[in-house]
């Protein structure tokens, strides 16, 4: 396994690190992206991108984890647009930077809550995204409505205040004093009532956005959900019941239990990274050794090479 | 700014170099020593700003990843000693690249500690900041251990990490036992008694371990100052819809600028 340092960009410059097996890039895997998880820098949370990026080249991928503009060390971008709309066209320079380097046609690129958002966004408008990670997302099946992220995020708020509910820490502190019952009351009453006007709202029939489309053009998806995320009831409120993605032969969901939302838990880590590498294999048909034609690694446009 | 790998072809260590953007005389280094875990994270784009501060004062700036952390080498923090040979490391590294044996160092949290452990071997050192330093060892061990620390840093997730049964040591990071039995050992203050020209002690947190070393500090030692101010921590996350909800604290950045170009600079 090798690294550099790398620093590319159209618009401003973009600090990235590419990973790569020993043998340099084989000329056919899809090269991983890997994209922001908000406002932590490339490294990822607990440094789950650096982990996932060298795993991967146990089996022969390449990948480039790098900082969008106004993150990490990537210097503030002048130019203008959302910073979700920015993050895509700043994805595209990296697929275009890396296409250029090694040589690469195909990508897949890998986020963390906001960057999962990025990702699922490049896969529907980029045809050299072959398959996405997405950890954690809140824009899919498609980019919902602000009533949509508002119903579901009171969904969330009641699935949090039920699961408060169940806890006997909870109930200790309550029954010691500790607790602020008048508030306790209040919020359940708030939350109560805010869950049923939601569950009235919810439309009947199952809309699974733009899923369909991304399988019929052969894009895999790997979603992976922290239980009781907010990306997870924005996706249920959407596609209704997960039966209702049976239908969807590329679209992988898993759901992770009693993790938070950046997979703090060692044990969800190491859980990440076998899922990710046996889905490399399976769904985009990447071996250890499958190809004997490595692409030596000669140029870099607009790079620092360390 | 420059992003670059150096060290051994083995251990490669990440750096970033910040050169200086105007002229200084004498020309001298910075090197910035990132704190420890959840901790770095959270600093990180503080770092850039105060790089680029220090670069706009003259001053030739490296940043740089411990092994086992961030884009450097290595799985998880495990020797207590390499550390250390990563930060003599990154001096030689900065001292090649600004063509000045001239040194000073800035630390935060545990890379304030660092920085002042190491010290006595980089000699001379002209400077040395010491940033909210982790100056109780076994406190700040017994943080990291019993979630404490992580209650504050990830909020909502601490109760999700004791249902699961993952009392990770460092949260989230694999940290090697014998490096926090080595940080539960610190004991600064008769480390610093002669191993940098000028020291500053900078107090963001009312608290009273730092005001205790610094004392004892400038009772072994001359030229200490000791400057506090009242600022979040950086390494703590604010709620997201908190007003203040800042990622970079201006006012420490920019009490450490001022006191690095001070007169006696």
């Amino acid at each position: 396994m090798r690294e550099h340092a790398v620093v590319f960009g159209d618009e401003s410059p973009l600090v990235g690190v590419v990973t790569e097996p020993d043998a340099g890039y084989d000329g056919h895997a899809p090269v991983f992206l890997f994209l922001n998880a908000g406002l932590t820098h490339r490294v990822g949370p607990n440094r789950l991108y650096v982990t996932l990026a060298r795993k991967l080249t146990e089996v022969g991928v390449t990948s480039l984890r790098f900082d969008f503009s106004g993150i990490g060390d990537s210097p503030v971008s002048r130019s203008l647009g959302a910073s979700d709309e920015r993050g895509v066209r700043e994805a595209i320079q990296a697929m275009d930077f890396v296409g250029r380097s090694v040589g690469a046609a195909t990508f897949v690129p890998l986020g963390l809550c906001a960057g999962a958002d990025i990702a699922y966004a490049l896969a529907t408008s980029d045809r050299r995204v072959a398959g996405a990670v997405l950890i954690n997302a809140s824009a899919v099946p498609s980019t919902h409505t602000k009533e949509h992220s508002a119903e579901a995020w009171k969904r969330a708020q009641a699935h949090h205040h039920g699961s408060r509910i169940a806890d006997w820490k909870g109930w200790t502190r309550v029954l010691t004093g500790r607790s602020d019952l008048r508030g306790i009351f209040r919020s359940t009453v708030r939350l109560t009532s805010r869950a049923m006007r939601f569950d009235n709202s919810l439309k009947s029939e199952a809309d699974l956005g733009l899923l369909p489309e991304l399988e019929r053009r052969g894009v895999e998806l790997l979603a992976v959900y922290s239980e009781g995320d907010l990306g997870l009831e924005l996706l249920m409120t959407h596609v209704r019941k997960i039966e209702n993605l049976e239908s969807l032969k590329r679209f992988q969901l898993e759901i992770f239990r009693e993790t938070d939302h950046i997979l703090t838990p060692l044990w969800t880590q190491q859980r990440i990274e076998a899922l990710v590498l046996d889905w490399v294999a399976r769904r985009l048909s990447v071996h250890h050794g499958a190809s004997d034609q490595a692409v030596p690694v000669t140029s870099r446009p607009h790079e620092i090479v360390g | 700014v420059e992003p670059f790998y150096f060290g051994t072809r083995d251990q490669r260590l990440f750096g970033v170099y910040h050169p200086p953007s105007v002229r200084r005389s004498p020309p001298g280094g910075v090197v910035l020593c990132y704190p420890f875990l959840q901790e770095y994270f959270r600093s990180h784009r503080a770092y850039l700003r105060l790089a680029g501060l220090l670069a706009g004062r003259g001053w030739h700036v490296l940043r740089f990843d411990y092994s086992g952390c961030g884009d450097s080498y290595g799985d998880g923090p495990r020797e207590p000693e390499a550390w250390a040979q990563d930060l003599r490391l990154a001096t030689r590294e900065l001292r090649e690249r600004a063509g000045s044996p001239r040194l000073s160092l800035i630390g935060l949290r545990l890379g304030a500690s660092l920085a002042a452990s190491v010290a006595p071997s980089l000699q001379p050192v002209d400077k040395l900041a010491l940033w909210d330093p982790v100056v109780d060892g076994p406190n700040y061990v017994n943080e990291l251990v019993s979630f404490r620390h992580a209650a504050t840093l990830l909020p909502g997730s601490r109760r999700k990490i004791e249902q699961a049964g993952g009392n990770d040591r460092g949260v989230g990071l694999d940290v090697a036992p014998e490096l926090l039995q080595s940080i539960s050992r610190l004991d600064l203050a008769e480390q610093l008694k002669a191993c940098a020209d000028r020291i500053l002690v900078l107090d963001t947190q009312a608290s009273h371990s730092t005001a205790d070393f610094a004392r004892r500090l400038g009772e072994i030692r001359p030229n200490v100052t000791v400057k506090s101010l009242s600022e979040h921590p950086i390494w703590i996350e604010r709620k997201r819809n908190d007003p203040r909800n800042i990622a970079v604290p201006t006012a420490s950045l920019q009490a450490i600028v001022d006191w690095m170009s001070g007169p006696d600079a």
